[in-house]
């Protein structure tokens, strides 16, 4: 049942995601044309329109970003908590499903827009030999952190990987939270759910105070004469620290979202 | 068995006390009327049968047990809002449903879009507010269910739709199946009922087959619902 609401879940959202992102790549070719004709034959009405295109570009990158984050909290309020839920609510589906379908989908397109944003930079700037030089440029890093540091590349790259798919999730989380929150009142739904995504942002902050004191007092002395190994395990450890407080967060506004829409869903 | 079951049923929204002790049983092969003025607990008795609502204290049971997903694929629900996802075309709404419920008819689905001659292209956006009713109700009435319970589906139409839609009810619900009907249009719906429940102020006032209603108090359903109620007034 999952892979078909999350079938359902990609219909509705593609017909959204993929014109914007067929945008942003035409708006990327138009600007490096623009760029390259530039090169070629310098005047003021071309400078013009590839400064034009370049500004468009790069709001084009930022409202990506922000399009895809309004489209899953736009996606969870209008699918679950308008008439919608009457359908959805009534399919032969459990909450997690429906949860966990709207979770995934939606990290599936903030990866693609971090990677069409990533090949839309390259396509603005692309020279020859550019990606053998990325590669190279990575692969010398990873080999002197890995001499001086003794630090494990692999691990490092997946606990950076893993870090950035919980961030994603526990993002998600804080809005479906207040939302679900919200619109278990009767009356001024809209309104409570924005006052509870800012009463939980609040209490993240203190408890994001506390935690990053606590894990400061924790770790060992790590000053200009802490030896390289030191650096590493604080690197780790502040990394698999990071995913844990992540995680116990999530499963915490997981459990509230789910207890909201199984318990206390108010559709009206 | 029962296709469903309310024991002691009792349905709070804060203080206000929406279904009080409910008792009832509904058996297969049956078209039952929930008939009741407005706010007598209707449609939450709907929801709590679907899962939509929690009961505050007693049970309900769809087949023998209580809403769950198990239970959603048995029970096809008209809710009394439009539930349509509105930038679905109608194949892409016949494709929804029969991605999620094996029991769905599509051929019957599309003869009777064929019949009310909508375009399988039209979104639901661009459909009238009577074409979108009568969509989701043919939506629902394609499935072949166990219970089917339709939540004021004439309500707010015009007599011509009212027709139509009690036809398509009728030409269509799964024989084996229970269907309940809620409504406070009574005239309009008795003549293809078995059993009637008049609810009122959360509290069943009378569960009676339409025949025993007949014979017994020689009055139409109608008018013993327009008693009942006046006497509940005064």
């Amino acid at each position: 049942m999952l892979g078909k609401l999350m079938k359902h879940e990609f219909r509705a959202t593609a017909r959204l995601m993929l014109p914007l992102y067929l945008v942003i790549v035409a708006l990327a070719a138009f600007t490096r044309v623009t760029n390259w004709v530039l090169e070629k034959n310098d005047n003021g009405i071309l400078s013009l329109i590839n400064g034009l295109f370049i500004f468009l570009f790069i709001v084009s990158l930022f409202a990506s970003v922000i399009f895809a984050v309004v489209m899953m909290i736009y996606r969870f309020y209008k699918n679950l908590m308008t008439d919608q839920g009457y359908l959805m609510f009534t399919l032969p589906a459990n909450i997690h499903e429906l949860l966990w379908s709207k979770l995934f989908v939606s990290v599936i397109w903030f990866i693609g827009t971090v990677l069409v944003d990533i090949l839309a930079g390259f396509i603005v700037t692309y020279e020859s030999g550019m990606a053998a030089n990325l590669f190279n440029g990575f692969r010398d890093l990873f080999s002197q952190l890995s001499t001086y540091y003794a630090l494990n590349g692999t691990a490092f790259v997946l606990e950076a990987i893993l870090a950035f798919l919980v961030t994603m999730l526990v993002g998600c989380l804080c809005f479906y939270a207040p939302i679900s929150i919200g619109h278990s009142f009767a009356n001024h739904k809209t309104l409570l759910s924005v006052v509870f995504f800012f009463v939980i942002q609040f209490v993240l902050r203190i408890l994001n105070i506390f935690g990053f004191a606590s894990l400061a007092q924790s770790f060992p002395e790590t000053g200009p004469s802490a030896v390289p190994t030191q650096i590493v395990t604080l690197v780790h450890s502040a990394a698999w620290g990071y995913i844990a407080y992540e995680l116990i967060l999530g499963g915490i506004l997981y459990f509230i979202t789910w207890l909201m829409l199984r318990r206390h869903l108010n559709l009206q | 068995m029962p296709i469903l079951e309310c024991r002691n049923l009792t349905k709070n929204y804060g203080t206000v006390c929406a279904l009080d002790g409910i008792n009832l049983s509904i058996e297969p092969g049956r078209i039952v009327g929930l008939l009741g003025p407005n706010g007598s607990g209707k449609t939450t008795l709907i929801k709590l049968a679907n899962g939509l609502l929690q009961p505050t204290s007693g049970e309900i049971l769809i087949g023998g047990e209580a809403p769950s997903p198990k239970t959603h694929a048995i029970v096809s629900y008209l809710p009394e809002r439009i539930a349509l996802i509105d930038w679905m075309n109608v194949k892409q709404q016949l494709d929804f449903f029969q991605d999620f419920y094996p029991d769905f008819q599509r051929e019957a689905a599309e003869q009777m879009l064929s019949h009310l001659s909508i375009p399988t292209a039209q979104t639901v956006k661009q459909m009238s507010k009577g074409t979108r009713e009568k969509m989701q109700l043919i939506l629902v009435m394609s499935r072949k269910a166990g219970l089917y319970l339709l939540d004021e589906p004439i309500g707010g139409v015009d007599p011509a739709t009212r027709d139509y839609i009690l036809h398509t009810i009728i030409s269509n619900y799964n024989p084996e199946a229970a269907v309940i009907i809620s409504t406070h249009l009574i005239a309009d719906v008795e003549n293809i009922l078995d059993d009637v429940i008049f609810l009122n102020r959360g509290k069943i006032a009378l569960q009676s087959s339409v025949d025993e209603i007949r014979e017994k108090q020689g009055k139409s359903v109608d008018a013993l619902f327009r008693e009942v109620f006046k006497c509940w007034e005064n």
